[in-house]
């Protein structure tokens, strides 16, 4: 017997399940787009120019904002499973709705946040409700998507939050983010509103496909256990993947020969570029994860971030003169290894997950390797800033790291092979 | 630097590590103010971008063009080698070497100092026609290749057409990711100059692995042409291909983006076939029945 996809639904008409993706897509599409925008950059730039702190007190605010989003996931998705939520889709409808218009009105307040004090209420306020809502988000997959369509639908989703940020808006101040992204929300804040209050019946009709489409890929025919070593194995892999991206992230955005051809290019074809970049890496990265299993995804992710890095470097040492502008080669390599594993991120976890666990799996795969990462990536940035390590030291590090990872993960595999072999032939 | 240029950058890098350059200094893209001694001790190469020696200045040579342009107004100490892109020497230009020009677009004003000069063009003004004769060398060359390998490997390019026709955007993907990833590395190998070997041998293989695509490519086109044997239908299939890549490369933007496409599925469907030793079935999700 086939597996249900979004084809199977067209065919039968069954538009309101068609519809279901498509708003899964828009939600996770629009939270990603705010995290990479208005928390990721925004939030840096209310601390550091509408605030005044120093450059290195708002990473370290930033690094603690993370570490309360990870707690808050963390108790988050436990609880709602623990309540036996985690595949009730009017619940998480209603918790998301709670989410959205929270974040809605911290976006509305963020341009009048003036001094130190509120700036670190309003993020963790704001930590609290990314926090909540991200395993919230990701369990939604497991009611609405169908599993053969995870891969495409991670991969439009990843596609449309990065093309977005790159290209659009034009100015990375907080005022044009929360300029942008209020009456954006605003119908979204309404529409959550309406589906919460469980009087238009569309959740239970959505609700009626939640059989088919809650057992996860890699959770056929077994279940696969929050305990187990094949859920934290893939934490600890995409952690690296994380943690590479956000350390060499963190140096890029300050080397001003960088900033030329990256996302804050004053040159709109160069964000386009990047912007177009992402579509196309993240369409081929949905194309792979349908195709062809987890390991071979992280090697691919770890490869393009070994070689991502490996250009970085290399451009820094044959560069002899300031004013060269560096190839667009080196962000187009950095935006597809970005895009594949963000497509990784968005499907792997609901596929890991079955509804008694899809909460849990979200909240410790995103809150580990995502936020996790991100808290100590920054706080190590900061260790090496401080040390006064150079741009070409810092990305040789990060380079050997993903060196270490790609490396690491083949011979793993391999060794694998061979203790498998060696138990059949024995 | 674009695509297209990549070969002429491998042979800059060849001649420079021939000519005892243990080291390069590689320009890929951007404005470049070359400087007094602001240079690595080895030889520059110009593989993008526009790149100045400005009057009164001195730099080492030897200085290959491969693509973008050199403009020289001060002075050159060695020899200059235009292979493609663009090369021009001002009044107060001088170059105390050899100028060589085998490809690039070369201007000298009447005023500029050239010690030696040699003009070897590498792709003389062929007559009418030529080009005919060469696509049909090529399809013969192919229809030969396809006849002997359907022959002797009919199952390795069964497998291989196999994968391009039946999951041909999983074999587009793959084949277009590992081609422009091959390609990146093996330009970047190429530029330690110590790996330069590898480098050449891994775009060879390249090569050879699209090749040997577009041959499974054939075989399924072959196929399905009519009742061959498994030899006849790979070299007519091959032959039928690779005159569609020619009549595709004719069309500007939109063909040669086809003909990429084409050559991307048969490279794909041979790597996802391990070189068409297993046959490519894709991950299906299990029913919970």
């Amino acid at each position: 017997m086939t597996v249900t996809d979004i084809r199977d639904h067209a065919r039968a008409g069954r538009w309101d399940a068609v519809l279901g993706v498509l708003g899964f897509i828009a939600v996770l599409a629009a939270g990603y787009y705010y995290n990479l925008t208005f928390v990721q950059l925004g939030l840096i730039d209310l601390g550091t120019r509408v605030v005044g702190l120093p450059g290195t007190t708002v990473s370290l605010a930033m690094a603690g904002f993370a570490l309360a989003a990870f707690a808050a996931a963390v108790v988050a998705g436990v609880s709602l499973d623990r309540r036996g939520l985690g595949g009730d889709l009017t619940a998480k409808v209603r918790v998301l709705a709670l989410v959205v218009g929270t974040q809605w009105l911290l976006t509305i307040l963020a341009p009048f946040v003036a001094t130190p004090n509120t700036y670190v209420a309003w993020l963790l306020a704001c930590a609290l409700a990314i926090g909540v809502g991200m395993p919230v988000t990701f369990a939604l997959a497991v009611d609405l998507v169908p599993v053969p369509d995870r891969g495409l639908v991670a991969a439009v989703a990843t596609a449309v939050a990065f093309f977005m940020a790159a290209v659009y808006p034009m100015n990375w101040r907080v005022e044009e983010f929360a300029g942008v992204l209020v009456p954006a929300m605003a119908p979204g804040v309404l529409l959550f509103a309406v589906l919460a209050s469980g009087r238009t019946g569309v959740l239970e009709r959505l609700s009626r496909y939640g059989g088919e489409h809650s057992i996860g890929r890699f959770c056929r025919p077994e279940p696969v256990r929050t305990g187990s070593w094949g859920f934290w194995v893939l934490v600890v892999l995409m952690f690296g993947a994380f943690f590479v991206d956000s350390l060499g992230f963190l140096r890029i955005v300050e080397t001003p020969v960088f900033v030329l051809t990256s996302w804050q290019s004053p040159d709109v074809g160069v964000r386009v570029f990047i912007g177009g970049t992402h579509v196309v890496a993240a369409l081929a990265a949905g194309v792979l994860y349908r195709s062809f299993g987890r390991r071979a995804l992280f090697l691919w992710v770890f490869g393009m971030f070994a070689f991502t890095h490996l250009l970085y470097t290399f451009d820094l040492r044959t560069a002899t003169d300031a004013s060269g502008t560096p190839p667009l080669l080196l962000p187009a390599a950095y935006a597809t290894a970005v895009s594949f594993y963000t497509t990784l991120n968005f499907a792997i976890w609901p596929d890991l997950s079955t509804p008694r666990t899809a909460c849990t799996h979200a909240a410790l795969g995103v809150g580990i390797a995502g936020w996790l990462a991100t808290f100590l990536s920054t706080s190590l940035a900061l260790y090496l800033s401080a040390a006064e390590v150079t741009v070409l030291s810092h990305l040789t590090l990060v380079n050997a790291l993903t060196l270490l990872l790609f490396v690491g993960l083949g011979v793993a595999l391999y060794l694998k092979r061979v203790v498998h072999h060696g138990r059949a032939a024995a | 630097m674009r695509p297209e240029a990549v070969p002429f950058v491998i042979v800059a890098l060849l001649l420079a590590s021939s000519g005892g350059a243990g080291s390069a200094d590689v320009v890929l893209a951007g404005d470049r103010v070359v400087t007094e001694g602001g240079g690595s001790a080895g030889a520059l190469i110009v593989a993008g971008g526009n790149v100045t020696v400005p009057a009164g200045t001195t730099i080492q040579g030897p200085v290959y063009v491969a693509d973008g342009s050199l403009s020289v107004a001060g002075r050159v100490d060695g020899d200059v080698v235009a292979l493609a892109g663009g090369l021009s020497v001002a009044d107060t230009g001088a170059i105390l070497g050899t100028l060589e020009n085998y490809g690039g677009s070369v201007s000298v004003a009447p005023g500029a100092t050239i010690a030696d000069r040699a003009e070897t063009p590498v792709l003389p003004d062929r007559p009418p026609g030529s080009s005919l004769g060469f696509a049909l060398l090529e399809a013969i060359i192919a229809g030969l290749a396809g006849f002997l390998v359907g022959r002797r490997f009919p199952g390795l390019l069964r497998n291989v057409g196999g994968a391009a026709t039946e999951h041909p955007v999983v074999s587009t993907t793959v084949g277009g990711l590992v081609g422009v990833t091959a390609l990146a590395v093996g330009v970047f190998m190429a530029f330690t100059l110590i790996l330069l070997p590898v480098a050449a041998l891994a775009f060879l293989a390249t090569l050879l692995v699209a090749g040997y695509g577009v041959l499974g490519l054939g075989y399924a086109l072959g196929d399905r042409m009519g009742r061959f044997s498994p030899g006849r239908a790979t070299a007519i299939g091959s032959v039928a291909v690779v005159l569609v890549l020619r009549v595709l490369a004719l069309i500007p933007f939109v063909g040669a983006v086809a003909a990429l496409t084409v050559v991307s599925i048969g490279f794909g469907g041979a790597l996802v076939t391990y070189l068409g030793t297993t046959h490519f079935e894709p991950a299906r999700v299990p029913s919970l029945e």
